[in-house]
């Protein structure tokens, strides 16, 4: 495997990447913010140039691992993409409590009411994109149902809202594994918001 | 979900790669209440010191940059964000020294009062997820961290009998002869000295070395070896004592030459 910790060592000492680098990094962060589905958000976060962005935050964070950066014995490729796939993620969290990326020192944060951990927003559009009309009226009855509401479905029977369910339910499933309480709170408040109270 | 998986896949490759290898700084700022500093592992752990206690160990919540993957069915009490991260606490208390702080740590600033109560309380609180894809992130990342610390071996001393835990063992002619071989310092310039091999700490104190076992090794039969000469054989206990320790060696090659084995 490439061992780019030579690369790594020349930028911590002169500030500058190697020739051709500065263009591969620049790849490397594209290519992430494609993986994670990003790119939309990153833009409208943090503009077209979002791509300088993310690599002077690497910069930073890169400087501020000095030490550990130079003790280790090598440095892969995807060990920077790694770096830089966490720096995307914090660049989502930030967005999400409403506070700048620039923060000089550290500052406490509540969360803010109906506050939305991106997984939410992600579990949301994944739901959305295994799901037609249909489907989603009956998550909506469902999801009223648990927190003691009534929601009417539109169009459909009482069975073949069962049946549905019970099809959807084994869809949802593979989707919701893991996925811890407080994730769940904030996509049922989303989804509410954000589907149910468009299809009543 | 695909953030999880990615940022799963990302934690993994760092903490593969870093080796459990500590970072040593020069910065040596004084660890002082409510700082929270970086340990200078790969990927990096974080801590927020709360208080030193009267064994001379500072106590601190353990802190991750692993948000998503450090969700518990207890929501966070909140998050410090600075430049470069986002922290978030994770339900372990660590136990660090003063001269391990001052090493392999770096400050990254501080918070209030407020906030380590915070903190505090979800870390005794939480209970890290035993099922599904965020657990594997917990049973890696938590003993990742304990394992530099003293924390599982002073939450041990605590709930049981001390004497039970602590062996005291006399080291034999030829054990001293190796040690002696080591570097001569002037005695009055290291009284006490902290060592680190690979699954052990060690304090070095008035010529003893309290050689600290991680809690998993505890009811396991070990063996202890300087340089290939068995020290000890027998039952873990949390605490080794090995006495008449050779006084004005520099000690440093013990954290390669000393090796606990499980037999």
């Amino acid at each position: 495997m490439t061992d780019i910790k030579p690369i790594i060592e020349e930028f911590l000492k002169t500030g500058r990447w190697k020739e051709g680098w500065e263009e591969r990094i620049k790849g490397y962060i594209e290519d992430v913010a494609f993986s994670l589905n990003l790119t939309d958000f990153l833009k409208k976060a943090l503009g077209d140039d979002y791509v300088d962005e993310i690599r002077s935050i690497l910069s930073l964070k890169l400087f501020s691992n000095k030490e550990t950066l130079l003790s280790k014995p090598f440095i892969s490729p995807s060990y920077l993409y790694s770096l830089i796939k966490n720096i995307v993620a914090d660049i989502g969290r930030k967005k999400q409590l409403r506070v700048e990326t620039s923060v000089e020192n550290p500052i406490f944060v509540a969360p803010p009411q109906s506050f939305h951990p991106i997984e939410a927003e992600e579990l949301l559009k994944e739901i959305l994109r295994i799901t037609d009309e249909k489907d989603r009226m009956v998550l909506c009855y469902y999801v009223y149902k648990e927190l003691g509401e009534e929601f009417e479905v539109k169009g459909m029977l009482k069975e073949a809202v069962y049946v549905r369910w019970s099809r959807l339910k084994k869809k949802i499933k593979e989707h919701v594994k893991g996925v811890s309480s407080e994730v769940w709170r904030a996509f049922v408040d989303l989804y509410r918001s954000e589907v149910c109270s468009k299809l009543r | 979900m695909r953030l999880v998986e990615e940022l799963m896949s990302a934690y993994k490759t760092m903490v593969e790669e870093g080796k459990g290898v500590l970072g040593k700084t020069e910065e040596r700022k004084t660890p002082e209440r409510y700082q929270i500093r970086k340990i200078l592992i790969d990927p990096p752990g974080y801590v927020l010191l709360i208080e030193k206690g009267r064994d001379g160990l500072w106590r601190g919540v353990a802190l991750t940059e692993w948000v998503e993957l450090a969700r518990t069915d207890t929501p966070f009490p909140g998050y410090i964000v600075t430049k470069t991260e986002t922290l978030v606490p994770l339900p372990s208390i660590l136990y660090l020294s003063e001269e391990f702080i001052l090493n392999y740590t770096t400050l990254v600033g501080s918070v209030g009062e407020d906030v380590v109560r915070r903190f505090l309380e979800y870390a005794e609180k939480a209970n890290p997820p035993k099922e599904g894809p965020l657990s594997e992130f917990f049973k890696e990342e938590i003993p990742r961290l304990e394992a530099i610390s003293l924390g599982e071996i002073i939450s041990s001393v605590d709930r049981e009998e001390l004497g039970t835990l602590i062996v005291t063992v006399a080291l034999t002619s030829k054990v001293i002869e190796i040690l002696k071989s080591y570097r001569k310092v002037p005695s009055a310039k290291a009284p006490s000295e902290y060592l680190r091999g690979r699954n052990w700490l060690g304090v070095l104190k008035e010529g003893k070395l309290r050689l600290y076992l991680p809690k998993s090794a505890l009811g396991k039969n070990v063996r202890v070896k300087v340089s290939g000469e068995t020290v000890y054989e027998g039952p873990a206990r949390a605490v080794l004592v090995l006495e008449n320790m050779p006084e004005g060696i520099d000690y440093t090659p013990l954290e390669r030459d000393l090796e606990v084995e499980y037999v």
